[in-house]
């Protein structure tokens, strides 16, 4: 342990010692925040953006921007929350429950300097968690066999998928079986076998994943921004932001649930910070003695949403670190991030790059304290930005969105695919088929597909390996019961059986 | 304020209208993915090597299409229970609906975006494009239903227009041309197009209610641009989609006369 926490210090004196370091972090983490603060914006696509920017950067200068990013994105979502009841992304959308009514008060600057300062315990929270789970989950996962690996990622998906989907769960898991679709177009990587190609060359390398991830993100964005003429309300003037640590060291108790609920929910994979911030809400109000204050400017309830969707990102680094499987969708665009740069994240980075963990928990404690910074310092000009509107704004982010998806790969076929891509997820979204699971599935069809193909060849075809392995059967057993539980007739025979266990349990009680 | 099961059913329809339209081309997809699949090699020899089923490329794409085509066929089964079957025999069910406001403006956006990425990014400069791109789709939304916005609709369609028959005739002339050339052509109607849009907005300087807000679409559409290629290609050292004209100038301008 004392030896980790002297690397850690020396790679952390490392990048701290080198200027140009702390500029990117800085610089990368107010990017974040612009883009966590305008609504049509995601961390995803921030990330997705960056990933090309920073792909001639070398390894730890592309951490630094990518993380440092995503940070600033999650937290700066909460600040048109806050200042105009609308969240800049998802994450922050339980933050407006108390956030507005903060500033319908009068104590925007106030709110404000609660968001950051609950966002950095958040983080650091998650960061801590990382470390410590991190190592044990790799140690573990080094065990995994094929057969693990493929109910692994088939897990990952169908759980997106039921997790995300605002209406019927099948919608959800559609749009991952979509996913895996969309990751079989290309060449096979066992028998290099052409799949879905119709003769296109460009097809044979498959799907860019950075140009799909930028048209599912981005474009939806664009057209539901200038479509629905969003117009954004004007702020009204922001007070200085300061953070008020009494009322943090207050809300200790609803930190500490925060956190912990954050990096749960943000290890599972495909489930993000947006899901983090309700259920933190909504556990900080069932806790609460005081619950009508809740919705109309408690502290509490902004700090434990943050602390929650901040906690998420350390959470959804811990299965992208160890297993290879993101869990959530920026961590799914640092998948591909890593990737590009030769970093193969899973069971095996903890032999192959032993110091890989430290120095990924060294650049989020920088990319941390440049948030804190930048949110303290810069918080009333960076406000500045929502008055721009709207349709000057999105067209800038098609724009980005276009350069994004060629500067990668140089290749005009990436920008005719993400246009269609990007139409045909708006569509869907607007049907509440969600889109994480076909990242999700995206990502982790290769995956799922070699995996199966290469336990079913050790074991000659034969699928009782599921069964007399103890990981692979529970895997399969929570596949089952996940399953089985959004059967309509399950649900109405489970409800039925946990009414009457209510009732025997208050008849006992009597 | 609660809604009536009556009127919930009302707002649930036409979503579950278009739900059921997506169920159906998931059945459709699912069904093209298993006719296609059915042409791999599951037990036959591929490159020289024996085929067995379980390491087929076919099986997990095969896994997929069953998978997908049982969800679809429970999700068109759970969306039938709440939806009338009647309407399902109607042609008019099946056809897109283009006459809300926001069909209009969805349609409107998603034209833009296709012109910009299919017509105008491949055949112009990037520098040109993008600032006609930019000028006419945020002058559509930012000053609608105005003389300047149609004018530049119009503008945009017709600049589409003879840039696809320019590129058309290219192809069926055949002449062995250098395609430098027919960027040159397509780089003079694109500019030809921006100049006119650009005189049309300084007509309307007099106006008073129009002509600050379209003085800011022009400084945005003319700079927002210029700072991108600027960063993306001197400083990102990432090429355009095409460089035509302007970047020709703007290298000429880097390289030559400042000698970077």
């Amino acid at each position: 342990m004392f030896e980790q926490f002297h690397s850690f210090s020396l790679i952390l004196w490392d990048l701290v010692t080198e200027p140009s370091n702390i500029l990117v972090v800085v610089l990368a983490s107010f990017l974040g925040i612009l883009f966590g603060a305008m609504p049509g914006l995601t961390a995803t696509l921030g990330v997705a953006l960056l990933t090309t920017l920073t792909y001639g950067f070398d390894v730890n200068t592309a951490l630094l921007a990518l993380l440092g990013l995503y940070v600033g994105a999650i937290y700066g979502g909460s600040y048109p929350s806050i200042l105009i009841n609308i969240p800049g992304t998802a994450a922050s959308a339980a933050t407006a429950m108390d956030g507005y009514p903060l500033t319908c008060k009068g104590e925007g600057g106030r709110a404000l300097g609660l968001t950051t300062t609950a966002s950095t315990i958040g983080t650091l929270f998650g960061l801590l968690m990382l470390v410590f789970l991190a190592p044990l989950i790799a140690s573990v996962a080094l065990q995994f066999t094929s057969y693990e690996f493929f109910l692994l990622a088939l897990f990952g998906i169908l759980i997106s998928g039921t997790l995300t989907s605002e209406d019927l769960v099948i919608k959800g898991w559609i749009m991952g079986l979509l996913g895996l679709f969309l990751s079989t177009i290309g060449r096979d990587s066992l028998q290099f076998f052409p799949r879905f190609t119709f003769g296109y060359s460009e097809l044979d390398s498959g799907l860019d994943i950075v140009a799909v991830l930028i048209g599912a993100y981005g474009i939806p964005q664009v057209i539901k921004m200038l479509a629905e003429k969003q117009a954004l309300a004007s702020s009204p003037p922001l007070a200085r932001v300061f953070p008020e640590f009494r009322t943090i060291v207050k809300n200790s108790k609803h930190i500490v649930r925060s956190s912990m609920i954050g990096v749960g929910i943000g290890a599972v994979p495909g489930v993000g910070e947006d899901i983090a911030g309700w259920v933190s809400y909504s556990a900080a109000k069932s806790a609460s003695p005081d619950k009508d204050s809740f919705g109309k400017g408690n502290p509490s309830g902004l700090i434990s949403a943050e602390t929650a969707n901040n906690a998420c990102i350390g959470g959804a680094l811990i299965p992208l670190l160890t297993l290879g499987i993101p869990g959530s969708a920026p961590a799914a665009m640092l998948l591909g991030a890593l990737m590009l740069h030769g970093v193969n994240p899973g069971p095996t980075l903890t032999t192959e790059r032993p110091d890989f963990l430290l120095e990924v928990t060294a650049i989020m404690v920088l990319a941390t304290l440049a948030m804190f910074c930048n949110g303290m310092l810069l918080a009333k000009h960076v406000v500045k930005l929502l008055k721009v509107p709207t349709p000057i704004f999105m067209p800038i982010v098609a724009i980005l969105c276009v350069l994004g998806s060629y500067a990668l790969g140089l290749n005009m076929f990436n920008l005719y695919l993400m246009l269609p891509l990007g139409v045909m997820a708006y569509f869907l979204i607007e049907l509440k088929f969600p889109i994480s699971p076909l990242v999700i599935g995206l990502i982790l069809g290769p995956m799922a597909d070699e995996n199966l193909r290469r336990a079913l060849l050790v074991s000659d075809g034969s699928l009782m390996p599921i069964f007399q392995r103890p990981v692979a059967l529970i895997l399969f057993t929570a596949i089952v019961l996940l399953i089985i539980s959004q059967i309509p007739h399950f649900k109405g025979w489970h409800s039925k059986l946990l009414a009457r266990g209510r009732k025997l349990w208050h008849k006992t009680k009597n | 304020m609660h809604q009536s099961s009556s009127d919930q059913d009302k707002s649930k329809k036409p979503s579950r209208g278009a739900d059921i339209k997506v169920a159906l081309i998931f059945v459709l997809l699912s069904m093209g993915i298993l006719w296609e699949v059915s042409g791999y090699p599951i037990t036959q020899s591929w490159g020289g090597v024996v085929n067995t089923w379980y390491v087929s490329a076919a099986l997990f794409p095969m896994a997929l299409g069953v998978l997908l085509l049982v969800l679809a066929m429970i999700l068109l089964s759970t969306l039938m229970a709440e939806f009338s079957w009647r309407g399902l025999g109607k042609l008019a069910f099946y056809l897109p609906k283009v006459d809300t406001p926001l069909s209009k403006s969805r349609m409107l956006v998603i034209t833009l975006l296709g012109s910009y990425v299919y017509i105008l990014i491949p055949n112009c400069d990037f520098y040109l494009a993008t600032c006609l791109f930019q000028l006419t789709i945020t002058t559509q939304f930012y000053l609608p239903h105005s003389k300047m916005s149609r004018l530049l609709l119009w503008l945009f369609g017709i600049t589409n227009a003879v840039l696809v028959l320019l590129c058309v005739g290219f192809e069926i002339a055949d002449t062995g041309h250098d395609p430098i050339t027919l960027l040159y052509y397509t780089d003079l109607i694109c500019f030809s197009a921006l100049a006119a849009a650009l005189y049309w907005a300084w007509s309307i300087h007099d106006e008073q209610t129009v002509s600050p807000h379209m003085r800011n679409i022009v400084l945005v559409s003319l700079l927002v641009p210029l700072v991108m290629v600027l960063v993306f290609k001197y400083f990102l050292l990432v090429p355009m989609p095409t460089e035509g004209l302007i970047i020709s100038l703007l290298d000429w301008l880097y390289y030559d006369l400042l000698g970077a």
